[in-house]
């Protein structure tokens, strides 16, 4: 059974399927934009 | 003191502030710019706030939190993902967008590609679109209305014209200051709900494990039933099967990389930084705000497993906060979602009014039109627009998160191409575009118009399996690519 292999009572699958490219693509944005702003100040130089 | 005179204090507070809020962007609206995006003047806090405020709408408040009452984590899967992929999208675009002047989206069509017909077709879009989409602001501000003051719903959405109408009528500068109190109610109310949920629930590990035995109906009668273990099943033990979940990426996802509500938010920041910025630390918020919706669905389902005298999921999160939540944080948490109805529905309403008054009637009939006569042709067509979704809504949707989606599909097969294409690749031409924009929406549409592909998920919900944005956006991209490469040598390209 998949529910089996779980991690805080949340089936291993949903970790991955769900919660990790939740956190990812939430970060994402944030992460990209810190980069093109760095870039530019690198430019600006 | 009763609930209804609790209730009643908490919407007239809100209403003041509202009001205090509001009435300083009719004195400083003088131009255009000024009406639609704020003379591109606004700094971080107040960008934040109106980004946050127009994202965070009466479909992510309360479709999204019942949503997840009737499906779990799937509903995550299905909308949450996409929108943040759809973010970065933005982040990417705003970059170069930023370096156009322009007031509205369609705009962008007429500068880069040079052509009128693109931009006025582009108005028509989101006229369109936005009609119906308001019609979900303004049912979920009804239902809450209905809660608040008892009254029918009939009744209850005419009261939102006190607040989407003054509030838009000011231009970005009122929208955007309201913006910062509705901001503030949202994740507030949010945060909130979501730890008084908590509190009732014995930790993360025995919320999922006492959701994985869930196995009742959904809705008292609706003959929707959770299979076992499908609330934390990634595709609700096949109640949301892949298929699905991947194409509504196309719809939601690419949907918001497209928004015209959104891609013009990087006009209104102050300079590139803020506009930047503006994107990410909005989306971190919101993984916050997400993550309490979740423990507000699936815990409200471990504590009340079915729900009882309502019609549809939408109207979940309300009937949890009247069972369960103290009358003090019950009125403020429902301030809290009409402040996500308002603000996402008076930005909604002034991107309608620049698609009919900017992109089709100055764009083709009248582009010399004085300052003072255009403002006031668009406050007329913020009330006539505003009106439209006010009938539609009297007959409103069954679920607004399957509604929403499909709108912002119409948005994905249309305007992503030719707005991405124009911004990223130097190579693309009026033709491309023109192609890209018609196919798309001609692919897409009989989809729409016969229902291919739509199904009932649940006896209580029924979406497409194959979201029309994705054969949309699919002929979209190799037309957009074939043609332009097509009329290189036809005078088309044009330097970036």
């Amino acid at each position: 059974m998949v529910a089996d292999y779980s991690w805080l009572g949340l089936p291993l699958k949903t970790w991955f399927i769900v919660i990790i490219p939740w956190i990812v693509t939430g970060i994402l944005p944030f992460a990209a934009a810190q980069i093109i702003i760095r870039k530019q100040k690198k430019v600006m130089r | 003191m009763t609930k209804s005179l609790v209730y009643m204090c908490y919407f007239v507070l809100y209403t003041f502030f509202i009001l205090w809020f509001g009435k300083s962007g009719f004195n400083k609206t003088r131009s255009t710019r000024d009406f639609y995006i704020a003379n591109g003047s606004l700094g971080l806090f107040t960008s934040i706030s109106t980004f946050g405020g127009t994202w965070f709408s009466a479909a992510s408040m309360l479709g999204l939190t019942g949503s997840i009452y009737a499906f779990g984590y799937s509903a995550i899967l299905y909308s949450v993902i996409g929108w943040f992929f759809g973010a970065f999208l933005i982040v990417l675009l705003a970059n170069k967008f930023k370096e156009y002047s322009i007031v509205t989206m369609p705009e962008f069509f007429k500068i880069r590609y040079g052509s009128t017909f693109l931009q006025a077709a582009g108005g028509l879009v989101i006229v369109i679109g936005y009609v119906f989409y308001i019609v979900i602001q303004i049912k979920g501000f009804g239902i809450i209305m209905t809660k608040l003051l008892d009254i029918p719903y009939s009744l209850a959405i005419f009261l939102v014209y006190l607040f989407i109408l003054y509030t838009t009528f000011g231009g970005l500068y009122s929208v955007a200051r309201t913006d910062i109190i509705n901001f503030l109610l949202i994740v507030f109310g949010s945060l909130l709900s979501g730890f008084i949920i908590w509190s009732k629930l014995d930790g993360l590990q025995q919320m999922h494990l006492q959701a994985a035995v869930i196995d009742t109906e959904v809705i008292k009668n609706s003959g929707f039933y959770t299979i076992k273990g499908g609330l934390l099943d990634p595709f609700a033990k096949g109640l949301q099967p892949p298929i699905l979940l991947i194409s509504s990426f196309f719809g939601w996802g690419l949907g918001l990389a497209a928004n015209p509500q959104y891609a013009i938010r990087i006009s209104s920041a102050r300079d590139k930084k803020t506009a930047l910025n503006m994107v990410g630390i909005t989306i971190l918020i919101l993984i916050l705000v997400y993550f309490s919706n979740l423990i507000i669905g699936l815990g409200s389902r471990i504590l009340v497993p079915t729900a009882v005298g309502i019609n549809s999921i939408d109207e979940i999160f309300p009937y949890i906060i009247d069972t369960i939540f103290s009358t003090h944080y019950g009125g403020l948490i429902l301030i809290s979602i009409i402040a996500a109805a308002i603000s996402s529905a008076n930005s909604q309403l002034l991107i309608l009014a620049s698609g009919f008054c900017n992109d089709i009637y100055k764009n083709l009939f009248n582009p010399s039109i004085n300052d003072e006569k255009f403002l006031n042709l668009n406050r007329f067509f913020v009330g006539l627009g505003g009106t439209t979704s006010l009938l539609l809504a009297l007959n409103p949707p069954a679920s607004l998160l399957i509604f929403g989606a499909k709108i912002w599909g119409v948005f994905a097969a249309v305007f992503l191409i030719p707005l991405y294409g124009g911004v990223f690749w130097s190579k693309a031409t009026k033709a491309g575009a023109l192609a890209a924009f018609i196919g798309g929406l001609v692919t897409s549409l009989p989809f729409y118009i016969a229902k291919v592909g739509y199904k009932a998920i649940t006896p209580i919900t029924t979406d497409y399996v194959v979201n029309p944005a994705l054969p949309g956006v699919i002929a979209s991209l190799i037309l957009f690519i074939l043609v332009s490469l097509l009329t290189q040598n036809r005078g088309g390209r044009m330097q970036l």
